[in-house]
């Protein structure tokens, strides 16, 4: 139905799907079309129920470009909080063997979600390595999904060249990143 | 006439002084159509205004973090809307 959206509108701006409909009940729309404007801090400059007009769009964000230099301290900030977010998620990803069907699909999403965002905020020089890094963590990720989650990882098909490449993805990384950002990833630390 | 999308998307596409996010719900259908990354469960407000979920990302086919979009070097404008 989303692609189909798209295709009809030729859209080509960001167009997201959230087929849980969990983003709109905890932004609190419940009404559409609804529209919220965003400074470049985060906070929110207006909200609008069905169509808005564009020249009150411009006119609100007037100004609100961040300036290179400021700005991309704050994007290699922003970055950061996700590299300690992922590997914060390899530590907790340890106990993977040892707990719940539940507890091994939080896991693998914290670990995709992670690696996601890492990726998407990533400073132009850090890109292609970050893009790698999650590329290889989706890939890994669904090999274990295909399998159920399996407690035991032998059991996954295409385990062990997934994980290879996902280590290859992360030792890759353990340098810039700790330059970038002072956390160390680990090779191997994941399920 | 012109649809609510052909207006408001119209208008979306002439400039791009921001980053405009069409975020789609799918309409009507409750909360049992998908699964919700448990990454939710870890507060991110002082990081984004928005959840920290996965949504999909239809023009890039993949996965992403619906947080990592907001705060950015653009101000970012997301417009919702439920195909029927």
């Amino acid at each position: 139905m989303a692609n189909e959206f798209a295709d009809t509108f030729d859209i080509t701006h960001t167009l997201l799907w959230d087929q849980s409909f969990q983003s709109w009940a905890q932004l609190g729309v419940s009404l559409q079309p609804s529209s919220k404007l965003y400074d470049t801090d985060g906070a929110l400059l207006a909200e609008w129920l069905g169509p808005f007009d564009e020249d009150d769009v411009l006119e609100l964000i007037d100004g609100n470009q961040v300036a290179a230099a400021a700005g991309g301290a704050v994007a290699v900030d922003r970055f950061c909080r996700y590299v300690d977010r992922f590997s914060r998620a390899q530590s907790d990803a340890v106990a993977y063997p040892t707990v719940s069907d539940d507890e091994r699909q939080r896991i693998v999403d914290d670990l995709r979600y992670a690696a996601n965002a890492l990726a998407q905020t990533a400073p132009s020089e850090l890109t292609v390595l970050s893009e790698q890094l999650a590329a290889a963590v989706r890939a890994h990720s669904q090999v274990l999904l295909d399998a159920g989650l399996p407690e035991g990882l032998s059991a996954a098909e295409g385990y062990d060249d997934s994980a290879a490449a996902l280590d290859a993805a992360v030792t890759a990384g353990i340098t810039p990143l700790n330059d970038t950002c002072g956390v160390m990833l680990q090779p191997g630390a994941t399920p | 006439m012109e649809s609510v999308p052909d207006r408001v998307l119209g208008s979306m596409k002439k400039r791009f002084a921001f980053a405009a996010v069409g975020l789609l719900g799918l309409s009507a259908c409750g909360s049992d159509a998908g699964r919700t990354t448990s990454a939710a469960i870890e507060s991110n407000a002082e990081v984004s205004p928005l959840p920290a979920i996965e949504v999909d990302d239809v023009t890039d086919d993949r996965r992403v973090a619906l947080d990592a979009f907001v705060p950015s070097d653009r101000p970012t404008l997301i417009w919702f809307w439920a195909p029927h």
